[in-house]
């Protein structure tokens, strides 16, 4: 019964549409096509980079992440919550936002040059970053880094800590106990969150378009390119094939070291934290400076954004460039105002999330009623559209859609879809959670099943109904890549406002980037934190 | 006709390998029946089938008359006391014993005084307001047993409702629990593993052992005559020895002379409390055993003693013997006896109480 709407929804507008790349791809004079000539230096070229860049971000995300998921097992209580949900502000930033915030921070105009530029009185920005290899990898980094931490850190939490004690009373120090017990222990997680950090630079379409600029070119850019700009629909298909495999074969590998690394036993009974007593007080102190300063660092090109939208064209403060927004001139390179795009991102937005949250109880209904095999097999079928690429998906609604392309429905649709993963991901482990005892006391106490899903089970959900919501409604807020493709001229997004005044000369567009990334920013990091410290909701992610 | 009728129950959750096979046991109106047994044997899936949270594979439930195996379990009018509450924590106190009243359309106000009255019974007044993790273990469970009672149930299942209680607030429990019970002529199943607690709730004890009751009868009878070894062990009555023939087989002659014996097959059963402080009582036979000492625990009322006992006919054999000397026998005299232990201490004797020696054929 539950299974109706969203088996309909994932057919029509999941695997239709990538149905439907195969198929072109195949068509007669495509690269399934016997007669087909493959450029192979052309493909060789962009995989490589795109491995090449993914490979380089993953480990500096790594080398990053690892010493502050140190820090985050090793210390407790509020500083612990706090700093964990700061490290996250940046992972719920939609692409453009942090493509804007690198902006204000290295760019010609940022804060960097600006300092450089006023205390050495130069007349050109001494820097450029933007457009540099090393600038993608610091905003992947930048991304990622609080996935390596929640991951790995909560895996050291609950990792067993008598078995450190056991090491210490056999002789060993915190170098060895580190080394020889700790790291082997830690290591599915530590693999588990690489490959994630692997498959979302591997995918990650918005900040490369906005920092790579022409010069870097990955699988997603180039997808969009070849679709977009010289409508080469043959090429873009094959590209898309070649993103589906190797995201799929990640997820693959993650899903299957995600049930390896959960086998009893790698898992403490009680798990609890080792404290930082044994520490010497003022390293402690020094060590908790430091890992602050960290992640002031790490937030400043939010931190950036935030102040040169306020102070871009003026020396000191004006909320100019805000004002701007509303004043709801069409700006003829845009066919559109940003008023009219604020408006378009919360209707769409309201609706992905409306949507996504019905199809998404559906879902987890289905799967927590299904029997436990069927149960196995729809878990991970439900979740495919978080490894779906958004740009494939957008160039397959482009392909399949027909008629409906040119509509105004197909954005909040496919923001639906893509806010499905997460949605589930949140009522599912809620649900599961829920003692099977309490629809039997229910039950045994005269309430039918209908009155116990009424009274029982749909009230104990209600956190994590609004959590998914808000998260929905975030991820329709944000969404770059498939909005780009779908998107029509006339009825743009936040981001795809950003994204085109980011793109164009002049101090007046650049600040309208800012201001408008600055909305998103404080929208996106509020809810973020106000969810964190909600209480009675576990994420699985 | 009893109120509750179960016949042949049978139920399997793999094949082969059946949970309950021929289950038979009848409850009378008012009753309170403890379903005692090991872990495993069956007696929580019994209560599940009751209440209709499983479904039965064969014979036959009646409940006041009507065949019940059909019925869902919210039409049943059973109530159930999981181990651990299963408060809905959504729900504070009073609402959660208000569900079952909603549930069978009662009016507001009616359910306002109700549950008033509950709480009231259950020694918890004023609490209706407060939310479910405020509750201690013990409070915890009392709101669930009010729960369970509050909409009248036909019947009341309890299913090791306090197990996971400490021991002391657990003795106090029980004995509320019963005569809440009692005073509101509840007919109720009750499920234990713990003896002790078997003995003060039940009216009457169902023995249960693979799948099936082995036993039945009330406490008193049951711990006067366990009827099986296996019982005898489930209650920690004592020291069991295997006797096989008309010869008894190995037993010490000391236990012979005293027994009577035309079977074939038995266990002789010396209860750890068959020791005797001072011997020699008019009227009464005890049995000499020579004896060596292999340890003694202070366990506060009661001294355990580890003991090898030996027969002089047969030198080279000894059977170990567990026997418990109550404090207050406990003379220093008799202490300084049996100080010395060990493989190299004199063989002592002592005097068992022939009338506690029983014989348990099969």
């Amino acid at each position: 019964m539950w299974a109706a709407a969203p088996a309909v929804f994932l057919a029509v507008f999941y695997f239709f549409p990538l149905a439907r790349i195969f198929w072109v791809s195949f068509e007669p004079g495509g690269v399934g096509d016997t007669g087909y000539a493959p450029d192979f230096s052309y493909w060789g070229r962009i995989l490589e980079f795109t491995i090449r860049q993914s490979v380089v971000s993953t480990m500096a995300t790594l080398a990053t992440g690892l010493p502050i998921a140190w820090w985050i097992h090793h210390s407790s209580g509020s500083s612990k919550k706090w700093m964990l949900s700061l490290l996250t502000v940046p992972f719920v930033m939609p692409a453009v936002v942090v493509g804007a915030a690198f902006t204000a921070l290295v760019g010609p105009n940022g804060l960097f040059n600006q300092f450089l530029m006023s205390l050495l009185s130069l007349e050109h920005p001494p820097l450029n970053l933007l457009h540099s290899f090393t600038l993608v990898v610091i905003a992947h980094l930048f991304y990622n880094v609080s996935v390596v931490v929640r991951i790995v850190s909560n895996f050291w939490d609950q990792l067993d800590s008598r078995q450190v004690a056991a090491a210490s009373t056999l002789g060993a120090g915190t170098w060895s106990r580190l080394w020889s017990i700790e790291f082997p222990l830690l290591l599915p997680g530590l693999l588990s969150a690489a490959l994630l950090v692997f498959l979302f630079c591997f995918s990650s379409f918005g900040l490369v378009l906005i920092l790579g600029g022409l010069e870097f070119t990955t699988l997603e850019v180039e997808i969009y390119r070849q679709a977009v700009s010289f409508f080469n629909l043959r090429v873009a298909t094959a590209l898309s094939l070649l993103q589906l495999a190797v995201t799929f074969l990640v997820m693959n590998l993650h899903t299957r070291l995600q049930s390896e690394s959960s086998r009893p036993g790698v898992l403490a009974m009680e798990p609890e934290s080792e404290r930082l007593t044994q520490m010497p007080r003022p390293l402690v102190r020094f060590l908790s400076i430091f890992m602050w300063l960290a992640i002031l660092i790490l937030l400043s090109p939010l931190i950036a954004l935030l102040l040169r939208s306020v102070t871009l064209g003026h020396s000191l403060f004006s909320l100019q460039h805000f004002v701007g927004l509303f004043r709801n001139s069409v700006n003829n390179a845009f066919l559109a105002s940003p008023a009219t795009a604020i408006g378009n991102s919360l209707k769409y937005g309201l609706a992905a999330a409306a949507s996504s949250l019905v199809l998404g109880l559906c879902m987890t209904f289905t799967v927590h009623c299904a029997p436990k095999r069927l149960g196995h097999l729809l878990d991970p079928l439900f979740l495919l559209p978080l490894g779906t690429s958004t740009v494939t998906l957008g160039l397959g609604y482009i392909l399949a859609m027909g008629q409906m392309r040119t509509s105004a429905w197909l954005v909040p649709i496919a923001h639906s879809l893509i806010a499905l993963p997460f949605v589930l991901r949140i009522l599912l482990p809620t649900i599961r959670g829920l003692s099977p005892a309490l629809k039997e006391a229910s039950a045994v106490l005269g309430a039918s099943p209908l009155l116990t899903w009424w009274r029982v089970e749909l009230p104990l959900l209600v956190p994590a109904l609004v959590v998914a919501l808000v998260f929905a409604f975030l991820a329709s807020l944000g969404e770059f890549g498939a909005t780009l493709l779908v998107a029509r001229p006339q009825h743009p997004t936040i981001p795809l406002m950003i994204f085109r005044a980011l793109g164009r000369p002049g101090l007046a567009n650049l600040g309208q980037a800012l201001a408008l990334s600055t909305i998103l920013m404080v929208l996106s990091a509020s809810s973020m934190l106000l969810l964190d410290h909600l209480p009675g909701v576990s994420r699985e992610f | 006709m009893s109120f509750l009728i179960l016949r042949d129950i049978e139920k399997k959750y793999v094949v082969d390998k059946p949970v309950l096979r021929g289950f038979n046991l009848n409850v009378a109106a008012g009753e309170i029946v403890c379903l005692l047994g090991s872990s495993g044997c069956g007696k929580t899936t019994l209560l599940r089938l009751l209440a209709g949270l499983e479904v039965v594979d064969g014979g036959e439930l009646r409940l006041d008359g009507t065949d019940i195996r059909k019925q869902a379990p919210h039409r049943r009018r059973i109530g159930f006391m999981f181990q651990d509450h299963v408060l809905f924590p959504h729900m504070n106190v009073g609402t959660n014993i208000a569900y079952g009243l909603h549930m069978q359309g009662w009016s507001r106000d009616v359910i306002s005084t109700r549950v008033e009255e509950l709480l009231k019974m259950v020694r918890l007044p004023g609490f209706a307001k407060r939310g479910i993790h405020e509750l201690s273990g013990g409070e915890g469970q009392r709101v669930a047993l009010a729960r369970g009672l509050a909409p009248n149930p036909r019947l009341m299942l309890l299913d090791e409702p306090l197990a996971s209680l400490d021991r002391k607030l657990r003795e106090e429990l029980v004995q509320e629990v019963k005569e809440l019970l009692q005073e509101m002529s509840m007919t109720a199943l009750y499920v234990t593993h713990d003896h002790e607690e078997a003995y003060a709730i039940a009216d009457r004890i169902a023995l249960m052992h693979g799948g099936k009751v082995i036993r039945e009868d009330t406490p008193q009878e049951l711990y006067r005559d366990p009827g099986s070894a296996y019982a005898a062990r489930f209650l920690r009555m004592g020291n069991l020895f295997p006797c096989l023939g008309s010869d008894f087989g190995l037993l010490p002659s000391w236990l012979k002379q005293n027994l009577d014996f035309k079977g074939t097959e038995a266990h002789v059963l010396i209860r750890s409390d068959s020791l005797l402080a001072s011997p020699l009582q008019e009227n009464q036979r005890e049995i000499e055993v020579p004896i060596r000492v292999r340890s003694t625990t202070f366990r506060g009322r009661y001294y355990e003693m580890q003991l090898d006992a030996f027969d002089f006919y047969t030198p080279n054999r000894s059977w170990p013997l567990t026997l418990d000397l109550a404090a207050t026998d406990a003379s220093p005299l008799f202490l300084a006896k049996l100080e010395a232990k060990g493989p190299e201490a004199e063989i002592l004797t002592i005097y068992l109480d022939v009338s506690r020696i029983q014989l348990l054929e099969k």
